[in-house]
Parts: structure tokens; C-alpha cells; sequence
């Protein structure tokens, strides 16, 4: 038999022999994905951060924030994530294949390892929704014992609020890092002031989604990260940060 | 369309011939899916730098290309020198002929080396235009149809009475040529 008719026998026989199963494919990949984002979000912070002060020369600080609690820095940076679409996350709840859980506020805060802010109100937001997730944990297929993932508690808790224009914010609060890790900057770490808070505002050269991301160092030395995420005006976002700061939390 | 569409588009079409590629590197189903897996990944985190977005495939490929052999430079010592079982139910008996066939012929691809391996597969497999993969491999066209000959020269060695004994030692071996 001749090499070209013996690769397209190779090509039905064995190549196009390999197959996936592409659902389950799938719903790993968006498990290892969701899985990733949330042990991206410590170092993305300083990711972020670290570009920041390489990009100094052309980054645009056109944001004039209102006076207000916090001391925000401004950032431009090529892309915002837009991974969590704030409603619809919310609203699959239980349905997203990612969470295994939902908690109210005080069952959140009985087994969160980070302390959860929720003021009382803010003006000019009213509040739509707030639910506290842990994402789901999958046996790995193809392990041999299968592994199965479990974990407790909650890996973050979200809020949803909208103004009178119909716009949406999303708050989202996760922690419990070691803070002497990612505090408090040499090697690029944060920088915490006296007041123990660091927030970066985060928005693309085109506009749209902006985030304020606030870092707390806990008394506890632990790390909160508190993200406001929204298509808002910096100053609504921090106002909204003002009001995360001051809050009550356990 | 929005980010995260599109990607579950991708992931859709694209995981098996995907994972198929990445077989041909680590030759095992299992690794070659946690190979792609970790490359889709490192896309989602990378989307927004793919210029032509509506013909990620090429980028893809690189993607996995490069996962797999990053993987393989951190696990060496495992060499899998045979991946297909010659002994395949019979159907009939042409076709058992041609599975032994192959068989003997897709494990001696797998035993090829990097740059001969690439243009045949994705030459022969995935039956793509030699101008798609010179612009995949970021080679020159000529440099492509070289492989592909020097590819198909190495395979006919591999297989038959020209075998010398260079081939011979390095298929004991596990060895590429």
C-alpha cells in the first residue's frame, strides 16, 4: 500500500478515533476556569498593578474622582475582565453547573473565612440582590483513584444594586489571603496605608465596564478583596466603595 | 459577540481535533485533554490579544502546541513508544488488514520528530492547506512542503525494507528520527 493511501487509512482508523466527550469537556474546563479566576484574583491584583507603574508614560489618569473616603489610583489598562456577569450570575444561582452552594448573608457570614461588608444603605442605589456562592468542586475524570474536590464555606459573596437609571453594580466580596504574602510592598506587593485599605480603579481606554478594586488588610492579617464592577461613572463606584469601607461587617 | 460566547464556541468545535493534536505529542488520551484543557485556559486569558478572532484555530493549535511540549520538557522520563493496540478486533479481514496497517503507521508518526511531525499531521490529519500551516508555524511555504517530504521519507524508512539501521536503534529506543 502506498504511504499517502496508508495516512488516510491512519487518519479514519486511529487519528479520527480520538474522541472527547465534549459536554464533559466542557463543564471541566468551565469548573478549572472558574477555579482559576478565583486563585488568579490575588496575583491579578498585583499583575495589574505591576503594568501600571511599567505603563506610567501612557496612562491617561483623566478620572477626577469625588472627595470621598477612599484614596483611589487610577489605572488604564488594555481589557477588564467581564467574567461575571453581574444579573445573570446572580439570577442562575443554583443553576450555574460552577456553584454548589448558596448561602444568605448571615448563613455567609457563619462560614466565610473573610469578614463580609454589607451597609445598611447607600444613597442613590437600591439594593436588588445578595447571595453568598461556593463554587462547585468536580471529580477529576481520568484520575486514577478519582479525585473529588470538597471544600466548605464561601468562596465569594455578591451584591447587585441599581440606581434610578436602570444601571447595575456589582459588589463582590472574597478574601482570607495571608496578607503578610501580598502586603505590604516590597517586591511588588501592596501598599497599605494607615488605614489598612488599598483600592485601584481599573477602566479601559474604550470606555464601558469599570471595577473599583479595594484590598483590606483584616486585624486579623488577612486579605479582603471588595470588587465594584459596573458600566457607572468612577465617582458612583465610589461612592458605593465608601460605603463598603465604612460598613458593618463581622 | 460577547467574550465568553465565543469561547464556549470554541471550546465546542475545537476540543477534539484539539486534544487529537496534543495526543500526538504526549500520547496518552487522558494527558493529551489536561493538555488542552490547560491551553484553553491560557486562551481565555490571552483572548483579547488574537487579532483574527474569527479563525482562532491556528492560534489554538500554537497554543497546544506549545503547552505540549512544555509539559514534555518537564516529564521526559516517560516515553511511550507504542500508543495503538495492532491487535484490533477483525472485522473483516481488509479492514483488519488496514487497522494493523495503520496502526503500525500512526505509531510511527508518533515516533517522528518535531518538525516532521507537525506538517504531517496537520498536512494528513487535519487536512490543512500547506499555506495555513507555513503561516501556523510561522515557516516559509517551501520550508512546509520540505518537511512534508523529508516527513513522508522518514515514514517510509520507519516502515519498510529501507530500513536502516539508525531507524532500527532509534525505534528500540523510543526514539524520534
Amino acid at each position: 500500500m502506498k504511504l499517502e493511501e496508508q495516512l488516510r487509512m491512519a487518519k479514519r482508523f486511529n487519528y479520527d478515533n480520538i474522541t472527547v466527550d465534549v459536554d464533559r469537556f466542557e463543564a471541566r474546563l468551565f469548573e478549572n476556569l472558574s477555579e482559576n479566576k478565583r486563585f488568579m484574583k490575588g496575583r491579578l491584583h498585583l499583575k495589574w498593578k505591576i503594568a501600571f507603574i511599567a505603563a506610567l508614560g501612557i496612562v491617561t489618569p483623566g478620572v477626577v474622582f469625588a472627595s470621598g473616603i477612599l484614596n483611589v489610583q487610577n489605572h488604564t489598562i488594555s481589557h477588564l475582565k467581564s467574567d461575571v456577569p453581574p444579573t445573570s450570575f446572580i439570577a442562575n444561582g443554583l443553576n450555574n453547573q460552577n456553584i454548589a452552594k448558596v448561602y444568605n448573608l448571615s448563613q455567609s457570614r457563619a462560614v466565610a473565612n473573610f469578614p463580609i461588608r454589607e451597609p445598611a444603605s447607600i444613597s442613590g442605589w437600591n439594593h436588588e440582590n445578595s447571595e453568598g456562592f461556593l463554587w462547585k468542586r468536580v471529580t477529576i475524570p481520568g484520575k486514577t483513584p478519582p479525585v473529588t474536590h470538597t471544600s466548605t464555606g464561601v468562596d465569594a459573596y455578591f451584591d447587585v444594586y441599581t440606581n434610578s437609571s436602570g444601571q447595575q453594580v456589582t459588589v463582590e466580596q472574597s478574601g482570607g489571603l495571608d496578607a503578610k504574602k501580598y502586603g505590604n510592598n516590597e517586591d511588588g506587593k501592596i501598599q497599605f496605608g494607615s488605614n489598612n485599605y488599598h483600592a485601584d480603579f481599573y477602566t479601559t481606554s474604550s470606555g464601558g465596564q469599570k471595577e473599583l478594586m479595594i484590598t483590606v488588610k483584616e486585624p486579623n492579617n488577612t486579605l479582603t478583596h471588595i470588587e465594584i464592577t459596573g458600566d457607572v461613572t468612577p465617582d458612583d463606584l465610589q461612592v458605593l466603595g465608601d460605603a463598603y469601607i465604612t460598613a458593618s461587617h463581622k | 459577540m460577547e467574550r465568553e460566547e465565543r469561547f464556549k464556541t470554541w471550546v465546542k468545535l475545537y476540543s477534539e481535533r484539539l486534544v487529537r493534536i496534543a495526543f500526538m505529542y504526549v500520547k496518552d488520551q487522558s494527558t493529551a485533554e489536561d493538555r488542552v484543557q490547560n491551553a484553553f485556559i491560557k486562551a481565555y486569558q490571552s483572548m483579547h490579544k488574537l487579532k483574527d478572532v474569527d479563525n482562532p484555530l491556528p492560534w489554538l493549535f500554537r497554543i497546544v502546541v506549545n503547552e505540549c511540549k512544555s509539559y514534555l520538557k518537564k516529564n521526559r522520563r516517560e516515553v511511550v513508544t507504542s500508543v495503538f493496540s495492532e491487535q484490533n478486533e477483525k472485522s473483516a479481514e481488509e479492514v483488519y488488514l488496514y487497522q494493523l496497517e495503520s496502526s503500525k503507521l500512526h505509531n510511527a508518526i508518533l515516533k517522528l520528530q518535531e518538525s516532521y511531525k507537525l506538517p504531517i499531521v496537520l498536512y494528513y490529519f487535519e487536512e490543512l492547506q500547506v499555506q495555513e500551516i507555513a503561516n501556523l508555524l510561522g515557516v516559509s511555504i517551501e520550508t512546509v512542503k520540505v518537511r512534508l517530504h523529508r516527513g513522508r521519507k522518514r515514514l517510509e524508512k520507519l516502515l519498510g525494507g529501507e530500513e536502516t539501521n539508525e531507524v532500527r536503534r532509534a525505534v528500540a529506543n523510543g526514539k524520534a528520527i
